[in-house]
């Protein structure tokens, strides 16, 4: 069934496009930010999925949509900053089927909503 | 033959109308043009105005076998969709209960807004850059309510819903259907919380162990029978063989009263209780026990009363209940048969035992009619049977077969 109470475990199907993708994005976006990337690479996406929950996946969005915004300020134009913030604004997309959004989850969905399309 | 000759009622010569062709309980093509044209052309109840009451609240159904889901989205307006992915076909959703602010497809985790749209799918950029999300959506139906219960219609040119029922909607609105529940079975499922409880233990955290326990959602019932769903609304639409085929009932109806009503794509069959005691025991407790529900109108608190509502929609009013039975086609020998419950918010213990009384007496009225209808279904694909009369007492199901042969031209022509 569809529903609200969602599984314990459901928020990991969030996470494919993130680890794929998202290990190399941040390198560059942080890299060109002048950023040591480890915090937010590819050793902690798997020690996410190993033992984190959904509380934790969202502190993690939360943080690659700071990376993504700081670049925007920045003024980083690489696609590799399009395209994190494209992964990011599917997963606040995706999330409400698996977990629930908090407040602050729910402005920064908007915010990458409006990044990526301004009109 | 002309479409007119073709609608006109066949009769025999001493004037008594005809059944349908037995051919049209047995043949595949008008089963499928029967999915078509009858019902993906109806309104069809696919569930109770309580299923959803608040934004995100959905109740799946089906229409013949064609999936679909209502949703009340966040503006607070009903919307029907198909319940089945663009992507991979997979069911969006079952039963009924919240699905919060997205549809989320249980296969690949295709998730939908409310309106239909496709919000995202997980690993997006799998699909290639030039794949257009944004032309990807739902299937979009009408929805309406009527007298307590949601109805969906899959032809955008169908009449307006009560314009559809003609007359008999507003009398449908007063049996209060709105101000009872749905009867709900709390589904434990007590090893699937086995399963999860070690997780709990692990998390410590109230919500999981919460979430353990199913919530409470309407009942819904599923019951297959081995026969073409016309055999069974033939049966219920008619009480000619009630003295016949059902003792129990005839000790509880008062039969020369039973009567059948017809309207413009539904039939209401009076059937008045006898006030004076049956001989069985549980059919007399269950005489001394019933009383009306307070939502109940006061003209029918001393009958039972059996409603048809076009195509294959039937409601059994009940003082102490209300029965709700829909006939899904699932092949021309089988029917997949919905039924729900619904009772009064107020009711007390001795309103349950009266109502697990009534189920008790219809149960076995329901398992006579199965053996009838067996019989029935073999008797029409027999070589020396074609097509046979209707008794007074059989209006309604005269009726239905004219509503059949206006809806499906040609299904009376026989092989």
């Amino acid at each position: 069934m569809t529903g609200r109470s969602h599984g314990r475990h459901d928020w990991l199907g969030l996470t494919p496009e993130v680890e794929r993708f998202g290990p190399i994005l941040v390198d560059r976006i942080a890299g060109a930010l002048g950023e040591a990337p480890d915090a937010l690479g590819e050793a902690r996406i798997r020690e996410l999925i190993r033992t984190g929950d959904a509380a934790a996946w969202l502190a993690y969005l939360a943080a690659l949509t700071a990376l993504v915004e700081r670049g925007r300020e920045a003024g980083v134009a690489a696609p590799e900053h399009v395209i994190l913030a494209e992964i990011l604004r599917d997963q606040y997309r995706l999330a409400p089927g698996v977990l629930r959004l908090g407040p602050d989850d729910e402005a920064r969905s908007r915010r990458l909503e409006e990044m990526l399309d301004p009109s | 033959m002309s479409a007119t000759r073709r609608r006109a009622r066949p009769t025999r010569s001493g004037g008594a109308p005809l059944t349908l062709h037995a051919h049209a309980y047995a043949d595949p093509a008008i089963l499928e043009r029967e999915r078509r044209e009858v019902f993906a052309k109806a309104w069809i109840a696919i569930g109770h105005v309580s299923e959803v009451r608040e934004p995100g609240d959905f109740a799946a159904g089906s229409i013949a076998g064609e999936p679909v889901v209502v949703v009340r989205d966040e503006t607070g307006a009903l919307r029907a969709f198909s319940n089945v992915c663009r992507h991979r076909a997979a069911q969006l959703a079952t039963g009924s209960g919240s699905c919060g602010k997205v549809l989320r497809c249980p296969y690949h985790g295709w998730t939908y807004r409310l309106d239909g749209t496709l919000a995202a799918m997980p690993e997006g950029r799998g699909f290639g850059e030039d794949f257009d999300r944004d032309a990807v959506r739902l299937p979009e139906f009408r929805v309406d309510t009527l007298g307590g219960l949601v109805f969906v219609n899959m032809d955008p040119a169908a009449e307006p819903l009560r314009e559809w029922f003609g007359d008999i909607a507003e009398r449908f609105e007063g049996l209060g259907i709105e101000r009872l529940v749905p009867v709900t079975a709390r589904d434990w499922q007590p090893r699937e919380i086995m399963r999860g409880l070690p997780d709990v233990i692990r998390s410590r955290r109230l919500d999981d162990a919460r979430a353990l326990v199913p919530a409470a959602e309407t009942s819904r019932m599923w019951v297959s029978y081995d026969h073409n769903w016309k055999t069974l609304a033939d049966n219920y639409l008619e009480g000619y063989h009630v003295p016949i085929g059902h003792p129990g009932l005839l000790r509880l109806l008062d039969y020369p009263k039973y009567k059948a009503t017809l309207h413009r794509r539904a039939a209401w069959i009076d059937g008045p209780l006898r006030d004076n005691p049956s001989r069985d025991l549980v059919e007399r407790l269950y005489q001394r026990l019933q009383r009306p529900m307070p939502e109940f109108p006061e003209e029918l608190r001393e009958q039972w009363t059996y409603i048809h509502l076009w195509p294959a929609q039937f409601i059994d009013i009940y003082p102490d209940s209300i029965d709700i039975w829909q006939m899904h086609p699932d092949g021309v020998r089988r029917t997949r048969t919905l039924f729900m419950v619904f009772r009064s918010p107020s009711e007390g213990v001795r309103d349950r035992v009266a109502r697990r009384l009534n189920s008790v007496i219809n149960s076995e009225v329901m398992d006579e009619d199965v053996v009838l209808c067996d019989g029935v279904q073999a008797g029409l694909e027999s070589l020396t049977y074609t097509r046979g009369v209707l008794n007074d007492n059989e209006n309604a199901v005269g009726h239905f077969h004219d509503l059949l042969r206006e809806a499906v031209p040609g299904i009376d022509d026989g092989p």
